[in-house]
């Protein structure tokens, strides 16, 4: 039961490589994919073309619940090989692997009032938007911190990280990647 | 592999695709045989490549669909399908428009519906865990037969008495009201830690086995949760178990001995599954409805707050011992507490505890075993021999057996001439 369920996001930092979905009309994947290989999109400024990702990953929970070790070890086998391209080309920004749904709670507003309901947001009608990671010491703690997000244009669900890999965002400095 | 993955997706999908079927045809049999034909499609027809994306629903038309044939080959001359009961669309991938169709909270019904059978009230305890682990977790009789160091053939029969005792039943299927509907988590919920505590409660069988018991627990009650996340029990039955499992690489030695909570390696404890089942309760308690799992959850997460076996928080053991002695009385909890009042107030007050336990306990190994612990601190060792000798006579499998035999080889040793 100590099996790593992947479900991550995972962002991509401007680094080394310059992989640019999109850019091309049809290029080699093997071209994109050489890790520290340049296809640069923009040859005057290729670090202001960057643009961050997050890749976020979905699967069956019933599913990822009857993988036997070895088919663990299988998927684990192809998140390795991310970690390392990724970490190789310097693509690599952090990884996130959340707890089951069961640990989930999603607070939204009506009127006044905050409703903490339990359970992960399930509604299709709504998009996934964004998402802080916040360091709480409780449950609690977090639920109180995202009333002040507004709610009323929305909900959001607090899941717990069971992972986190990443740079040491208490002490760093302070990055801003700002698409817009 | 490509079969591997594929009997993967039959697990997977497994208990909601048995609901299904048990719902659409009112009798577990029959559900099971569908089953059974639906995975044999299932192995013939999907390729590595084009799985389909809800393989469950796929399931449950291909077992409808069986289930009906099985139905017209029994009346095929008098009778045709009723109207419901028509083979749904089969196509290559038909299970889309059902999806559809398939109601989340029909789904969540259905779940329960099938689990409380399993562990029906009128079902004996072993009747419960072998049903829920065959019908639901899909476990092989010859697999649940030697986790309980019975024969395949004594299984198969436990399985069968315990079907038919269903059938006479005549269970029916009301939608049950909010009191109803509360009893039935609770019942379902128990019956799941008994299957945990069989895998988990020393060694008969290989230990193999008696993980994969622990761990089909764990996989019911992470569905239910899922199914059921306003259920505080649930989370707390989850919370239970994974806490509890955390500790397995800890509890026996290299050569098989049990190492108590006071010996174990603390650092071997599985600290992924510790915060996992802390948020989970963490979650439950936010309702404020406590129970006995959750009261539980919480005693065994105590423990794991501390660094080491001195630093436990003896107050709060004693405090959610007492919330458990109210909310579910019984002699075992008050032993427990006993130890704990040996803690926080010494042996002599614990022994006075103790003495009105000894008529429920009698049999009870762990009883004499606590008592002679408590005896030896107050250095009177011939008593405390005494109750470890009892203790021995009671003890129910090889390793609680022998781990009570290394305490009286130390009193002897300590002691000679005793």
């Amino acid at each position: 039961m100590d099996r790593f369920r992947p479900s991550y996001a995972v962002f991509s930092v401007p680094g080394a490589s310059s992989i640019q979905l999109g850019q091309f009309s049809s290029p080699a994947l093997s071209d994109k994919l050489a890790p520290g290989r340049s296809s640069v999109i923009n040859p005057e400024d290729p670090e202001e073309k960057k643009m961050l990702f997050s890749v976020l990953i979905y699967a069956s929970e019933d599913f990822m619940d009857a993988v036997s070790p070895e088919e663990h070890d299988e998927i684990m086998r192809h998140h390795r090989a991310f970690h390392e391209h990724t970490k190789g080309s310097k693509t690599f920004a952090s990884a996130i692997k959340l707890m089951s749904t069961g640990t989930a709670v999603t607070v939204n507003k009506e009127s006044d009032d905050y409703l903490v309901t339990d359970g992960p947001f399930a509604e299709t009608k709504e998009q996934f938007m964004g998402f802080y990671l916040i360091d709480c010491p409780s449950l609690e703690e977090a639920i109180d911190t995202v009333k002040l997000l507004p709610l009323e244009h929305g909900r959001v669900e607090i899941r717990p990280v069971e992972y986190f890999e990443g740079a040491d965002f208490k002490n760093a400095e302070r990055l801003v990647i700002d698409a817009s | 592999m490509p079969s591997a993955w594929l009997s993967t997706h039959l697990r997977a999908s497994r208990p909601r695709v048995l609901a299904a079927l048990n719902r659409a045809f009112g009798d577990i049999d029959v559900a099971e045989d569908a089953f059974q034909e639906a995975s044999l499609k299932a192995l013939k027809t999907w390729q590595q490549d084009d799985i389909p994306k809800d393989p469950a629903a796929w399931l449950i038309v291909a077992g409808r669909n069986a289930g009906i044939d099985a139905f017209r080959k029994k009346r095929r001359e008098t009778l045709t399908a009723p109207e419901d009961l028509e083979p749904v669309h089969d196509g290559v991938h038909p299970e889309e428009e059902l999806t559809l169709s398939l109601d989340r909270s029909v789904y969540r019904d259905d779940v329960l519906r099938l689990l409380f059978t399993c562990c029906h009230p009128v079902l004996r305890r072993d009747q419960q865990i072998a049903l829920a682990l065959k019908i639901v977790a899909g476990l092989s009789v010859d697999e649940i037969a030697r986790a309980f160091l019975v024969q395949p053939k004594t299984m198969e029969q436990r399985i069968t008495r315990a079907k038919k005792r269903l059938q006479a039943a005549r269970l029916r299927y009301e939608d049950p009201d909010g009191a109803e509907r509360s009893a039935r988590f609770s019942v379902v919920a128990n019956a799941i830690y008994l299957v945990f505590n069989e895998g988990y409660s020393a060694s008969q069988g290989s230990e193999l086995i008696r993980e994969t018991l622990c761990e089909e627990a764990i996989r019911l009650a992470r569905l239910l949760v899922r199914l059921f996340p306003g259920e505080p029990e649930l989370r707390g039955l989850l919370a239970l178990c994974l806490i509890q499992h955390s500790r397995r690489r800890a509890r026996l030695s290299a050569t098989g001995q049990a190492i108590t909570l006071e010996q174990q390696d603390r650092l071997q404890w599985d600290r992924t599954l510790i915060a996992e089942g802390i948020i989970l309760l963490e979650a439950a308690l936010r309702k404020a409805t406590p129970g006995p799992l959750q009261i539980e959850a919480a005693i065994a997460a105590t423990h794991t707050r501390a660094a080491r076996y001195d630093e436990t928080d003896w107050a709060e053991l004693d405090r959610l011992y007492r919330a458990l002695e109210i909310i579910r009385p019984s002699p075992v909890v008050s032993l427990n507490r006993a130890v704990v009042i040996a803690k926080l107030k010494g042996p002599e007050e614990a022994l006075g505890q103790l003495e009105q336990l000894a008529a429920p306990l009698e049999r009870y190994a762990s009883y004499h075993a606590t008592t002679a612990a408590l005896l030896t601190e107050l250095k009177q060792f011939s008593k405390a021999r005494k109750a470890y000798e009892a203790a021995i006579q009671h003890a129910g499998t090889e390793v609680e057996r022998q781990h009570i035999c290394s305490k009286l080889d130390a009193l002897r040793s300590r002691v000679p001439g005793l």
